[in-house]
Order: structure tokens, then C-alpha cells, then sequence
């Protein structure tokens, strides 16, 4: 047993980066300082409103959901409902969805369903079954961002908050890095509010997915791990073994990925990026043809870019 | 030598490795040895998260991968 560094009680996590050892009392509350710090750094909940919650059942968006409701319930200002996808994967959406459905229905927040198949006329399983050169990844990144923004639009939120962690920030920031996608790069974190997207919280970006996977494991949220069937080798999986690697040899690799991308954002010219209407939707986009529309045109032609 | 049994779950059936090791090795020794990358899990003893400089202890421990692909 080794014992916590602040209460001497047994220790349940290891922090390398920096070298405590945290009772399960003293990792929640390091866990929740870290969302509070987040969440403040975006000055957009300070005069209430609604916050909708991207849910998937996975263990981050569980967490989100779980800890929003732990600090903001007692605001009688702050209103928050969950939206969830169906993107059309058999055998592994209905599952996770099906997780927070139940963790929603315990902390009694709403939930408003959206589908792929509803709104686009597909599924992830037709369009992968289509096989164009890009992956099925890059539809369902650009689809479910397309659809949760549109809803959160619809219902008036002023926030739309979102699972992703550390280990996702830095991934993505070393991705664009990698790629020289320096517009993308920036594009992570807007200097101004763009016409027609919600606003994007993260509030767990400070937290490591190990350690969001801790407090889920503690506070009964976590549910099994399983893998998307169409998963695939993508550079970005091959980035995030590379900092998981880093990590292991250099603790405090995915806070320096980040410390270095606060750096960076600063830099942003004014109005580097503006979104405009897509000619053909209407939704914002960073082009005259939204990414959604584009891809919706190679599934119908069922050919590749 | 400390016997130690490793239960791995990753999502499907648990994959079950007994492993021997020398007193004094820490779990994250342990995975390292097993080809695991201590940052992609979580050990538990009991049910319970235990920290990974800790030293190994004879008996059986849980590997939860919780570091999702992609």
C-alpha cells in the first residue's frame, strides 16, 4: 500500500507527471479542480443558459455528463440535456447508447435522440459498406459534429460540451502538427464565436483518458470497453500510440503538447478563420461546400474524392 | 519469485497470464514485461484502482485497457 500524499489514507492513483499518489477522496477532487479550471477558462457559463451534452455511453461522455449535472445543479440558471447520435453501427451503438440512456434517466437530465439514418438517409454500416477512399472515421467525425451542432443551434444552447480529454486535445493537436494543418491547428480553439456554430466545451481536456477512466471506474460509470467494428489503422491512432509511448518515457509529454499549443493559439491572426453558410445547406462551414455535403455527394455518386 | 496472474480485459473475453517475477518489481515493471503501456490501463486489486509504482504482490490483479483505439 502506498498512502495518499496529502491524508496518508491508501492511494488509489499514481500521477507521474507530478508525483503524487491521490486517495480516491483527493483524485476526485484533483480530477473536478481540473474541469472547474477548464470550464472557467472558456467565460461562457457565467450568466447561465442551456448546456447540451454530446453523449455517447462511452466513459468520457459519462464523466462530462455525471460531473456537469455534480456542479451545476444547484444553479437554478444553468439547464442541461443530452444529445445523443446514432450513427447506424449494429452491434456497438445501441449498446453505449443504451448506457446513457440510463445514466441520463438516473441524474434526470433529458435526452434528445438523433440518427444518422433520420437525418442523412444512412448508416456508418451502408457507408462503409460503400467503400470510397475515405474511411468510415472521416464520416462519422464530420456527420455527428455536423448534426450535434445543428441541434444544440436549434434548441438555443449557448454551449455545446463535448468527452474529449488530454490524451484527445494533444493527439489532435500533434495530428495537425504532423499534417502541417496549422488552419485546422487553429481552428480548435476559434478566437471569436463563428456565425452559426455553438460554441464547443471540453470540459475534461485537462483531465488524462487514464484518469477520467479512474473516476469513472470509481464513481460506477464505466462501462466495458469495446471497439467500434470499422475501426481502422489511421495516422491518428498511430499518433496517439506515439505520445502513449512518449508519455510512458517522459511523463508530462501530453501536458507540454498542450502547454505549447497555448503558446501557438496566441499567435492566431485576427480572422484567420471565418465560417460562412454552405451554398447547398446552409450550415457553417469553412468552404463554399460544407465537408458534410461533400461527402454525402461521393456516397451518392459511390465514388471516391 | 512472486507468482502474479494477470486477468486483461479489453472489451471481450479476459485473457488470463500468469507471470513470475523478481521481489521488488513495481506492476508498472510487470506490464512493461507483459508488452503493456501502463498508460493505456488501469490495474485493480479487489475491484479497487491501485497505483502502479506499487510493488507487485503475490496473487491476482485486473487490467482494464481503457485507452480507446481511435
Amino acid at each position: 500500500m502506498i498512502p495518499c500524499d496529502k491524508c496518508s489514507t491508501p492511494s488509489i492513483a499514481y500521477q507521474r507527471y507530478s508525483g503524487m499518489h491521490l486517495c480516491s477522496r483527493h483524485f476526485e477532487e484533483d480530477v473536478l479542480r481540473k474541469i472547474r479550471e477548464s470550464i472557467r477558462e472558456y467565460r461562457l457559463l457565467g450568466h447561465g443558459g442551456l448546456i447540451a451534452v454530446a453523449l455517447s455511453g462511452g466513459k468520457d461522455s459519462s464523466t462530462l455528463l455525471y460531473v456537469l449535472e455534480r456542479l451545476f445543479s444547484r444553479r437554478p440558471d444553468i439547464e442541461i440535456v443530452g444529445l445523443t447520435v446514432n450513427e447506424g453501427i449494429s452491434g456497438y451503438r445501441t449498446e453505449t447508447l443504451g448506457a446513457a440512456e440510463r445514466l441520463a434517466r438516473e441524474l434526470e437530465i433529458p435526452i434528445i435522440p438523433l440518427s444518422f439514418h433520420e437525418e442523412f438517409d444512412l448508416t456508418i454500416d451502408e457507408i462503409a459498406a460503400r467503400k470510397t477512399t475515405q474511411s468510415p472515421c472521416t464520416f462519422c467525425g464530420v456527420l455527428r459534429k455536423t448534426l450535434l451542432n445543428r441541434a444544440a443551434r436549434e434548441m438555443g444552447a449557448m454551449a455545446l460540451a463535448t468527452g474529449h480529454n488530454l490524451d484527445d486535445e494533444a493527439q489532435t493537436v500533434m495530428l495537425n502538427y504532423l499534417r502541417g494543418d496549422i488552419d485546422r491547428l487553429f481552428r480548435l480553439m476559434p478566437r471569436r464565436p463563428q456565425p452559426g456554430m455553438v460554441p464547443r466545451i471540453k470540459p475534461l481536456r485537462k483531465v488524462p483518458e487514464r484518469e477520467v477512466a479512474i473516476f469513472a471506474i470509481t464513481h460506477d460509470l464505466f462501462t466495458p470497453f469495446k471497439s467500434c467494428p470499422h475501426i481502422l489503422r489511421s495516422m491518428r491512432l498511430e499518433t496517439k500510440e506515439m505520445i502513449n509511448d512518449l508519455e510512458d518515457r517522459h511523463p508530462g509529454t501530453k501536458y507540454s503538447i498542450m502547454r505549447g499549443f497555448a503558446r501557438i493559439i496566441d499567435l492566431q491572426p485576427e480572422g484567420s478563420f471565418k465560417a460562412v453558410p454552405c451554398e447547398r445547406c446552409g450550415e457553417p462551414s469553412g468552404e463554399g461546400i460544407c465537408q458534410t455535403c461533400q461527402l454525402l455527394d461521393l456516397v451518392k455518386k459511390g465514388q471516391s474524392l | 519469485m512472486i507468482s502474479v496472474t494477470l486477468k486483461i480485459s479489453s472489451g471481450g473475453p479476459d485473457e488470463v497470464r500468469a507471470m513470475e517475477v523478481e521481489p521488488g518489481m513495481t506492476y508498472y515493471d510487470l506490464l512493461r514485461i507483459a508488452g503493456i503501456n501502463p498508460e493505456t490501463v488501469v490495474i485493480l486489486s479487489n475491484g479497487v484502482p491501485i497505483p502502479g509504482d506499487d510493488l507487485v504482490a503475490p496473487g491476482e490483479i485486473s487490467v482494464w485497457r481503457v485507452v480507446s483505439a481511435g
